[in-house]
C-alpha cells in the first residue's frame, strides 16, 4: 500500500511537485506575470498581469512559445492586403522607385527638376493605380502597419518580440535602395516564419532571401578572375559573365561570421572570409536581373532557382578547392558547400555562445551572469539552436528572477511605443503616424544602416536627447495628438493609474517627488485636462521606461 | 519614506503648479550659471566621424600611380574629376569647396592613417578609434570624454554635445555629454507637466541601479540644457558670411555647431556623424554615390568654416576621422572591400595646411598591406594627440589621453 502510494506520487510528482524558479526565487504569481510581460511581451495590456497570474505565470509561457491557437488580432491584419501576396506578386503589385523612374521617362515626363519630379511622381501614383498597382512606398506603409497592429494587438507577443529580435540580429535596412522592396517577405517569411524555431532555419532563410543576398552584396560576387569554373559551361555563358560581374564582394561572408554567427573574435581570419566568400560564389537573385532571368530560362541545367527569389548560378561559381577554418572544401561542388559552411558556423561553439549572450542581454540585463549565459548555450548546443527550447532554460534559472534583473533593461523606442498603446488600449487605424517619433528616439523602423543591428544596451536608449521626445510623446499621446491613435485614459488619482501603467511597481519610490503637485488637481495647463497630464506624466516617468 | 530633499523639491512644485512665482528659483539659477562664468575663447574642437570607412584614396588620389590606376580602372579618377593638390595628390572634384581652405593653408590632410590593429570589421575598428585605444576593448571611456575631463573646465550643459541620437563612443564616459540629433526639436513640450518630471528624474537614481542612475543622468542633463536653449531661437539662425550649408543631415548639424559657438555656451567638443561611406557597390568616379557623399562633406565644411568667418575660426579645429580605408583594386561590384588606410582632414586656422602628411608609398601589390590595402603609416593617435595637445591644450597629458601609446604626436598644428 505505502509502496504503491510512493509510486503514485512519484508518477506524478512531476506535474504538481517541481516548482517552478521564480516560486523558488520568492516572488508571489502576480510579480512573476509582470516580470515576464515585461521580458515577452510589449507590455500588458490594463488587467493582464492579473489574467497571466491567474492563468499561472508558466502555463502562459507555455501557450506563447506554442503560438497555435487563433489570434483575435489577425482581423486587423486583413487590412494590409501584401500580407497575402507571394514575393513575385509583390514584385508585380508594387513598382519600386526605380521602375517609377522608367516609367516616366517612357512616358517623356520631366524627372529632372524638383518640381517637375513631384508632378511626375503624382502622374505615375494615378497611372499605376489605374492598373491596380501600387508603389513601393505604399508597401511600406504595410510593413510597418503590420509591424505596429501586430506589436499592440497579437495574442502572440512572444512571436513578436523575437520577430524584432531575429530581425536586428540579421538586420537588413530599407536605406539600401536595392534591398528594399525584400524587407516586406524577408519580415515575414525569413524571420517571423522561423522565430521561434531552430537557429539554423534563420540562418538558411536569411542566406537566401533576396533582401540580404542584395544588402550585403552576395548577390554580385561571382568567381574572381582565373578562378576554375566548372567544366562545360557553355561558351555563351562565360560571356555573360558580362561586364557587371567581376569578382567577390567578400560583404556576406564576412558578416555571416562577424554578426550572424562567431561573432568578431570567433577565431576567423582574413584568409577565411575571402574563402568564405568563394564558397558563397552564384548565390544570387535573379529578380533584379534581367540578365541572370535570361540565362536561367535558356539554361535552366547552370542556374539552379531555389524559389522564393534565390538562385544559384553554377556558371557564376568559384569551383576550386578552399579552406574554410580549417576545414578542407575540395573541388567541383557547387550549391552545396554552401550549406556546408552554414551547418559549420551554426554548430560551431562559438555561435551557441554568441546566440546565447544576445538572449542574455536581451531578456535578462545589459551584463547578464556568466552562469545563466553558460546554461543558455548549453541549451542552444543541445537544441540545435531551438530558440523555444533556450527561453524555457532562461527562465528556469534563478538569476532570470533576481531582484537586480527586474526593471534593469531601458525599453527601446519601439517597447516604449508600443507598450504605451496597450497600456492605454489604444483604437488604432491601420497606418498610425508613429514612425516620425521612433525616429527621433533614435530607432527608425527597418532603418538601422549598419548591419550590426542596433546594440541591445540601456546606453543605446537613453540620452538627454531622445528621452525629451519620449517625454513629448506621453503627452501627445495622452492629449490625443498623435494621428491615428485614439487612447482610453484610465480613470481615477494618479495612484489609481500608476497601478494600470506601472503594474508592481514600487509606486512611492518610483512617484515620490509627483504627488502632490498633481493630487492637488491644479493642472495649470490650459490644454491638458488633469487625466492628461496624469497619464504623460507617467508614461514620460523614469520608472516607465524601465521594463 | 521621503528624503528630506525629495520633500523640499515635492515642496517647491507644489507651490509651482500652484502658479507662484514664474519660474523656480533652482531652474533660473541653473540657467544663469549656464551662461556666466565661462570663458568667452574657450576652444572648441568638431569631430566629424565618417561612418563606414571612407575610400581615401578616392577622395585624395596619388596621382600617377599606375597601379593604382591598374587595380581600379573603374575608379581611377581623370581629368576634371581630380583637383590637383600638391603635385603628389589630387582631391576628388566633389571636394572643391574645400580647396580654398587648403590653399590658404588651413586645411592639412594625412594620408595612410588608421589603427595599428588590423581589424577589417566597422564594429571594431571604430570603436578601438573612439575609445584610443587600438586592440583593447572594454576601454570604459571614449578618447573626447577623457580629454574633456582633462581640460578641468566645469561641466555646461553645452559644453559637449553629439549630434546624434545617442551619445557615441568617443564621447561616452564619465564627464557628461548631450546627445541631441536636430536642436530645433530639442525643446520638452509638457506644459506644466514638466516641472514634475524634472525632479522625477533627478530622483530616478535612489534604488535605480543602473539604469535608474543613467535615467538619472540623461533626464537632467536635458532639463538643464533646455532652459539654457529655450533663450536661443534656434529656427531663426543665419549663417554669417554668405555660407550656404547644403540641405543635408550633416549641413544642418554643422551649421548647428556654428549656432552654439557663437552662442557663447562653453562648447568645447562637438560630435558630428556622417555615415554611408561603406562603398561596397558602383562607388563611381566624378559623379555617383561617392562624389555626392564627398560632394556633402566637403560642401557642408566649407559652409561651416566660412560661417565662422575670422571672428571665430581662431579657436575652431574640424577634424575628420573613419575606421579603416578601402581595398586599393576595386571588387566585382564596381566598389570597394574594407582596407586599411586611409586619410583624414584637419581644418583650423593654426593648423599648418596646404600639405598632405604622412607616408604614402607605391601601391604595387607588392608593397601594399596583405597584398592589398594602403599601409597603414600614421597611428591615428598621432594625428588626434596633436590636435588635443596644441588645440585642447593638453600639453603633457597624452599618457591619460591614449593610455599605453608611446608614440609622437604630428607635427600638423
Amino acid at each position: 500500500m505505502t509502496m504503491r502510494l510512493a509510486l503514485l506520487l512519484l508518477l506524478t510528482a512531476p506535474v504538481w511537485a517541481a516548482p517552478s524558479a521564480w516560486q523558488t526565487a520568492g516572488l508571489t504569481p502576480r510579480a512573476a506575470a509582470a516580470h515576464l510581460l515585461s521580458r515577452f511581451s510589449y507590455g500588458p495590456t490594463p488587467g493582464q498581469v492579473d489574467e497571466v497570474a491567474r492563468q499561472g505565470p508558466d502555463r502562459w509561457l507555455e501557450s506563447q512559445l506554442k503560438a497555435d491557437a487563433p489570434d483575435p488580432a489577425d482581423a486587423r491584419l486583413k487590412a494590409y492586403p501584401a500580407l497575402a501576396m507571394t514575393q513575385d506578386q509583390l514584385s508585380e503589385q508594387y513598382a519600386t522607385a526605380q521602375e517609377v523612374r522608367q516609367m516616366a521617362r517612357q512616358s517623356g515626363m520631366d524627372v529632372a527638376s524638383e518640381e517637375g519630379r513631384k508632378e511626375t511622381r503624382r502622374a505615375m501614383v494615378e497611372k499605376l493605380r489605374s492598373e491596380g498597382r501600387e508603389t513601393e512606398r505604399e508597401l511600406y506603409r504595410q510593413l510597418l502597419g503590420q509591424k505596429i497592429t501586430r506589436g499592440v494587438y497579437t495574442r502572440w507577443q512572444l512571436r513578436e518580440v523575437m520577430t524584432d529580435f531575429w530581425f536586428n540580429h540579421f538586420n537588413v535596412s530599407r536605406t539600401n535602395n536595392q534591398a528594399r522592396p525584400y524587407l516586406f517577405s524577408y519580415e515575414r517569411d525569413a524571420i517571423r516564419a522561423h522565430a521561434l524555431g531552430d537557429f539554423r532555419a534563420l540562418l538558411e532563410a536569411t542566406s537566401h532571401h533576396p533582401a540580404m543576398l542584395l544588402y550585403l552584396n552576395n548577390a554580385e560576387s561571382v568567381a574572381p578572375e582565373g578562378a576554375p569554373l566548372a567544366p562545360g559551361i557553355p561558351a555563351q555563358l562565360t560571356r555573360r559573365r558580362g561586364k557587371k560581374l567581376k569578382g567577390l564582394n567578400e560583404n556576406y561572408a564576412r558578416e555571416l561570421m562577424e554578426l550572424h554567427t562567431l561573432g568578431v573574435d570567433g577565431g576567423y581570419t582574413q584568409k577565411d572570409v575571402t574563402e568564405a566568400a568563394r564558397v558563397l560564389t552564384g548565390w544570387t537573385t535573379p529578380l533584379r536581373n534581367r540578365q541572370l532571368r535570361n540565362v536561367a530560362e535558356r539554361f535552366p541545367e547552370w542556374v539552379h532557382t531555389g524559389g522564393d527569389g534565390f538562385v544559384f548560378a553554377s556558371f557564376l561559381h568559384d569551383a576550386g578547392p578552399k579552406t574554410v577554418l580549417g576545414t578542407f572544401f575540395p573541388a567541383g561542388h557547387g550549391e552545396d558547400e554552401g550549406e556546408r559552411l552554414l551547418d559549420m558556423l551554426a554548430s560551431n561553439p562559438r555561435t551557441a555562445e554568441r546566440v546565447a549572450r544576445k538572449f542574455a542581454v536581451r531578456f535578462v540585463s545589459d551584463e547578464p551572469d556568466p552562469q545563466l549565459v553558460s546554461a543558455l548555450q548549453r541549451s542552444y548546443t543541445s537544441s540545435h539552436g531551438n530558440s523555444a527550447a533556450m527561453i524555457r532554460t532562461l527562465v528556469a534559472q534563478p538569476g532570470f528572477w533576481a531582484p537586480a534583473t527586474q526593471r534593469a533593461k531601458v525599453k527601446t523606442p519601439l517597447e516604449f511605443i508600443v507598450g504605451s498603446l496597450r497600456t492605454l488600449n489604444a483604437d488604432l487605424n491601420p497606418y498610425p503616424a508613429l514612425a516620425p517619433w521612433l525616429q527621433k528616439m533614435g530607432q527608425e523602423p527597418y532603418a538601422c544602416v549598419p548591419p550590426t543591428g542596433y546594440p541591445d544596451r540601456n546606453e543605446q536608449w537613453v540620452s538627454s536627447g531622445t528621452l525629451v521626445h519620449r517625454i513629448n510623446f506621453g503627452f501627445a499621446l495622452a492629449a490625443g495628438r498623435v494621428r491615428g491613435v485614439r487612447v482610453s485614459l484610465p480613470p481615477g488619482s494618479l495612484e489609481q493609474v500608476a497601478a494600470v501603467l506601472l503594474p508592481e511597481r514600487d509606486l512611492k519610490k518610483a512617484l515620490g517627488p509627483v504627488k502632490q503637485a498633481l493630487s492637488s488637481g491644479k493642472a495649470g495647463e490650459p490644454d491638458l485636462n488633469g487625466q492628461q497630464k496624469i497619464v504623460g506624466t507617467l508614461l514620460g516617468c523614469p520608472e516607465y521606461q524601465r521594463r | 519614506m521621503w528624503t528630506r530633499r525629495a520633500f523640499l523639491r515635492s515642496g517647491a512644485l507644489t507651490a509651482f503648479a500652484c502658479g507662484v512665482g514664474g519660474v523656480p528659483g533652482f531652474l533660473t539659477r541653473t540657467a544663469q550659471a549656464a551662461s556666466k562664468g565661462i570663458q568667452k575663447d574657450r576652444p572648441t574642437l568638431v569631430a566629424l566621424f565618417q561612418r563606414g570607412a571612407m575610400d581615401g584614396l578616392m577622395a585624395v588620389q596619388p596621382l600617377g600611380d599606375s597601379a593604382l590606376q591598374k587595380a581600379r580602372p573603374g575608379l581611377w579618377l581623370a581629368g576634371d574629376s581630380v583637383l590637383p593638390l600638391d603635385g603628389r595628390f589630387g582631391l576628388h572634384a566633389a571636394g572643391r569647396p574645400l580647396l580654398q581652405a587648403f590653399s590658404e593653408g588651413h586645411l592639412a590632410v594625412v594620408h595612410g592613417v588608421g589603427s595599428p590593429d588590423t581589424t577589417r570589421s566597422h564594429f571594431d575598428a571604430q570603436d578601438y578609434m573612439e575609445t584610443g585605444t587600438p586592440g583593447r576593448k572594454g576601454t570604459d571611456s571614449g578618447w573626447l570624454n577623457r580629454a574633456l575631463g582633462l581640460t578641468g573646465h566645469d561641466h555646461t550643459p553645452y559644453g559637449a554635445v553629439s549630434w546624434s541620437p545617442s551619445v557615441p563612443r568617443s564621447l561616452s564616459g564619465t564627464n557628461p555629454a548631450l546627445a541631441v540629433e536636430n536642436l530645433e526639436e530639442f525643446q520638452v513640450r509638457a506644459g506644466g507637466g514638466a516641472d514634475n518630471l524634472e525632479s522625477l528624474y533627478a530622483e530616478a537614481t535612489r534604488g535605480g541601479g543602473k539604469a535608474g542612475q543613467l535615467l538619472s543622468k540623461s533626464g537632467s542633463d536635458a532639463f538643464e540644457a533646455t532652459h539654457v536653449l529655450s533663450r536661443e531661437n534656434v529656427r531663426s539662425y543665419q549663417p554669417a558670411n554668405g555660407a550656404r550649408y547644403p540641405t543635408t543631415p550633416l549641413g544642418r548639424s554643422l551649421r548647428q555647431v556654428a549656432l552654439l559657438i557663437k552662442s557663447e555656451v562653453g562648447l568645447e567638443v562637438a560630435c558630428v556623424e556622417h555615415s554611408g561611406w561603406d562603398t561596397h557597390v558602383a562607388q563611381g568616379t566624378g559623379n555617383g554615390p561617392f562624389a555626392r557623399h564627398f560632394g556633402d562633406l566637403c560642401g557642408s565644411i566649407a559652409a561651416f568654416w566660412q560661417d565662422l568667418g575670422p571672428e571665430y575660426q581662431g579657436r575652431v579645429v574640424l577634424q575628420t576621422m573613419t575606421e579603416f580605408g578601402r581595398t586599393v583594386a576595386q571588387n566585382g561590384s564596381g566598389g570597394t572591400d574594407h582596407g586599411r588606410g586611409s586619410c583624414m582632414f584637419v581644418l583650423g586656422s593654426a593648423v599648418r595646411g596646404g600639405k598632405v602628411y604622412g607616408n604614402v608609398g607605391s601601391l604595387a601589390t607588392d608593397a601594399l598591406e596583405d597584398r592589398r590595402d594602403l599601409p597603414v603609416t600614421t597611428d591615428f593617435r598621432s594625428l588626434f594627440s596633436d590636435v588635443a595637445c596644441n588645440h585642447l591644450k593638453l600639453k603633457g597629458k597624452t599618457a591619460s589621453l591614449f593610455p599605453g601609446w608611446q608614440g609622437q604626436p604630428l607635427a600638423v598644428m
